[in-house]
């Protein structure tokens, strides 16, 4: 072994060792989907590696036969492999008959011919639907190797004929495959939170979950094109698609993406997926104190495969979103600065905005405590008086009241878009010292309650 | 020339979307704002989570909150909250689910009870005035004698298993009407890999858990087939019924993965666990015997 290896030019042994590595990555990394049929006589036919019986038979040669569910002993299987949904179903997508028979067991066999006299078939096809793809099925003298893939069995005649395994009598049935573009399958869509509760601002995140299959392989999953969605149901999903109809509005009540994350590896053609979307504040609310009592929110996976068939599904449990009653505010404290007894703040307003961070109409209160110094001695609560607009103390203002008798400071509707203008309100303040008043550093709490205005 | 245009109008677009943002001092809220539990009847116990939503960009300190009950008796003091009525939440946290729990007593009156519980946070900046925010929490209840049934199934999975096992399917059950509620029957169809061939078929009559009112509940369930389930892959279809009417239905993929040697051993014992008992049980009381018997001829 060692001369051996000492034979070889560092040149070539490097060669050799990246043809290994080559080799075992394009063996593991690409594996091979698009199969070649393969048929042998055997005693057990794996099912669960996806070959499947076509005929069984009592003997190696010159024996009966029997349709392949049929339940008599004969352990001879004619076991066909190698293509990914391949089946013995008459009705399965591409179904061909390999052989028809004189009856379910102990039977004669005979060529598919336009002209049969049997009735019982021994099938080929695939078991889920998709596009192209082919089995075709010969008998010839030449060997099998000549037009098709593979061999199943041999015939003594044309029909009325005993069988054997390949190669014993004179006439061959053949079999050759072509791989249709398998439709893929989306099921398991469905929503996660549910119901949804709008906990983050600006966004809380959603995901559509779903499950995807591709017989063709995990290579078709990895290489296809998808678009998820996320959508309030009476828009529906084809609104949400094109973006328009049905007051359909892009982050108000329908969401899109065209990437989903797996979740799980992709084993066996088939993948779980997850897709997480911002969902904004604003999203519509479908409770049933909401606007959208009747409605649920729905997920819709659509999938193209790597050879363009699609495949789509809708969540079918229902999700709701729950109504958000928010607000923000853009200052935390208001600072009258320094004013003297017998004064009050004349055009000299504070101001802060509240704005509506919710999703349904909210009514802002306020309401106020007294202003108090250190010393004990306070200002009213009424000392401090506010408006929508700029005003000269005290002007059309209104006085504050005490925190258990809170007034309405605005009606702010729900917002459907983060341009926040025509939900926010600018509040003005001003501040009136009585005279007498003694000399202090006074303070004091405003309270802005958000009360939902059904 | 076109890049610089493009890079400019991005650049102004995410300006803008940022500025409608960056004035926010503090963000305050709750979800839901209601509690509307208008079929209770004498007994029951109503419970509903509600998140209070706090956003405070000087934030970095616990953020006390007090709550007000406003509600005449005898709602008032049916209600309950599993924080307490003044309570803290922790710094940095933007969502704190509180429960609200509406527990009836068995001899309250008929009636509609109307009110509301308002949340007052304190103040989290310094100055003259400061201001503090606050969110209500609207409160309809109705006690009545009717029986309401309302319920849905949020969720339907199919868990993979190990080779062996019978298929299992978990389910969520939200029954939000007032009185106990559980599935009648239920039918599980096994299919092939490929969706196209059934391999078995069976129906549950019966032994589903049942939900209280007014409450979530998740469980699996499994079906046992006359099926030997080897490692592959199965597509299942399972249908909910109740009262003859389909409740929930679920088609999707599965897997059959490889079981352990521990995995065989305890589905093992499992299916033979009254052999298993019975084999105790005699050793004990052979051993009992010569315990007694030696003692016997001790003596």
């Amino acid at each position: 072994m060692i001369s051996f290896i000492k034979g070889f030019s560092r040149v070539n042994v490097l060669f050799l060792f990246s043809a290994v590595v080559i080799g075992i990555f394009v063996f593991f990394i690409f594996p091979v989907f698009a199969g070649t049929l393969s048929c042998v006589v055997t005693s057990t036919c794996a099912s669960s590696s996806g070959s499947v019986i076509v005929l069984q038979m009592a003997s190696t040669t010159n024996s009966h036969s029997e349709v392949p569910n049929g339940t008599s002993n004969y352990t001879n299987l004619v076991c066909c492999s190698g293509v990914p949904g391949l089946s013995n179903s008459c009705s399965g997508y591409n179904a061909t008959t390999v052989l028809y028979l004189s009856n379910t067991t102990n039977a004669h066999v005979e060529e598919n011919t336009t002209t049969h006299y049997y009735s019982n078939q021994a099938c080929l096809s695939f078991a889920a639907p998709g596009s192209g793809g082919n089995i075709s099925v010969g008998y010839q003298t030449a060997s099998c190797t000549t037009g098709f893939d593979t061999a199943l069995i041999s015939l003594a005649s044309t029909t009325n004929s005993h069988a054997a395994v390949s190669s014993t009598y004179p006439l061959q049935v053949c079999a050759k495959t072509t791989l249709p573009n398998y439709y893929p399958v989306v099921s398991a869509v469905s929503i996660s939170p549910n119901p949804i509760t709008l906990t983050g601002y600006p966004t809380t995140p959603v995901s559509v979950n779903a499950a995807i299959t591709d017989y063709n392989g995990c290579t078709d999953i990895t290489g296809g094109t998808t678009t998820i969605m996320l959508y309030r149901e009476g828009v529906t999903s084809s609104s949400c698609l094109t973006g328009s109809g049905n007051g359909v509005s892009t982050n108000l009540n329908c969401y899109t993406a065209s990437a989903f994350t797996a979740s799980s590896s992709c084993v066996n053609s088939s993948i779980n997926t997850t897709t997480t979307f911002g969902v904004y504040y604003f999203a519509q609310a479908t409770d049933a104190s909401s606007s959208y009592p009747s409605d649920t929110w729905n997920g819709t996976v659509i999938f193209k495969g790597l050879g363009n068939a699609t495949g789509s599904a809708d969540s079918n449990v229902s999700t709701s979103l729950q109504t958000v009653l928010a607000m923000t505010i853009t200052t935390s404290s208001l600072n009258y600065g320094s004013i003297a007894a017998g004064y009050n703040t004349t055009s000299t307003n504070q101001t802060t905005g509240v704005n509506n961070a919710g999703n349904c109409t909210t009514t802002i209160q306020v309401a106020g405590q007294t202003l108090l110094a250190s010393s004990g001695v306070s200002l009213a609560v009424s000392s401090q008086r506010w408006n929508t607009s700029a005003f000269i103390f005290p002007g059309a203002s209104t006085a504050l009241t005490a925190s258990s008798s809170p007034v309405t400071l605005v009606v702010l509707t729900a917002p459907t878009s983060t341009a926040s203008s025509s939900y926010t309100q600018t509040t003005y303040w001003g501040l009136q010292v009585s005279s007498g008043t003694p000399m202090a550093t006074y303070n004091g709490s405003n309270v802005f309650s958000t009360v939902w205005h059904s | 020339m076109k890049k610089v245009i493009y890079f400019f109008f991005l650049g102004l677009g995410i300006f803008a979307m940022s500025a409608a943002h960056t004035n926010v001092a503090q963000a305050f809220g709750i979800s839901p704002p209601f509690l509307n539990a208008v079929h209770l009847v004498p007994g029951a116990t109503y419970v509903q989570t509600v998140y209070i939503l706090a956003q405070d960009q000087s934030l970095n300190a616990d953020l006390p909150v007090q709550t007000t009950l406003n509600i005449p008796e005898p709602a008032r003091s049916w209600i309950s909250i599993d924080k307490g009525f003044n309570f803290v939440i922790p710094k940095g946290t933007q969502q704190f689910p509180i429960e609200i729990t509406v527990q009836v007593p068995k001899d309250a009156s008929l009636g509609i009870y109307q009110g509301n519980l308002s949340i007052t946070t304190a103040p989290s900046a310094t100055g003259q005035v400061t201001i503090a925010l606050g969110a209500n929490i609207a409160i309809n209840l109705s006690v009545g004698n009717d029986i309401y049934e309302k319920y849905s199934v949020p969720l339907i999975t199919f868990p993979d298993i190990k080779e062996g096992e019978d298929p299992q399917v978990y389910v969520k059950f939200q029954n939000d009407g007032n009185v106990p509620e559980s599935f009648d029957s239920a039918t599980y169809e096994l299919l092939d890999q490929y969706g196209g061939t059934r391999l078995a078929y069976t129906q549950k009559n019966g032994g589903f858990p049942v939900t209280k009112p007014f409450s979530m509940n998740a469980y699996t369930i499994e079906f046992p087939l006359d099926f030997y389930l080897g490692i592959g892959q199965y597509w299942g279809v399972v249908t909910f019924y109740k009262s003859g009417q389909v409740v929930a239905s679920q088609k999707t993929i599965f897997n059959v993965l490889k079981a352990t040697f521990a995995d065989k051993a305890i589905r093992f014992v499992e299916i033979y666990w009254v052999f298993f008992a019975v084999v105790v049980v005699l050793l004990i009381v052979v051993g009992l015997y010569f315990i007694r018997r030696r003692k016997k001829l001790n003596a």
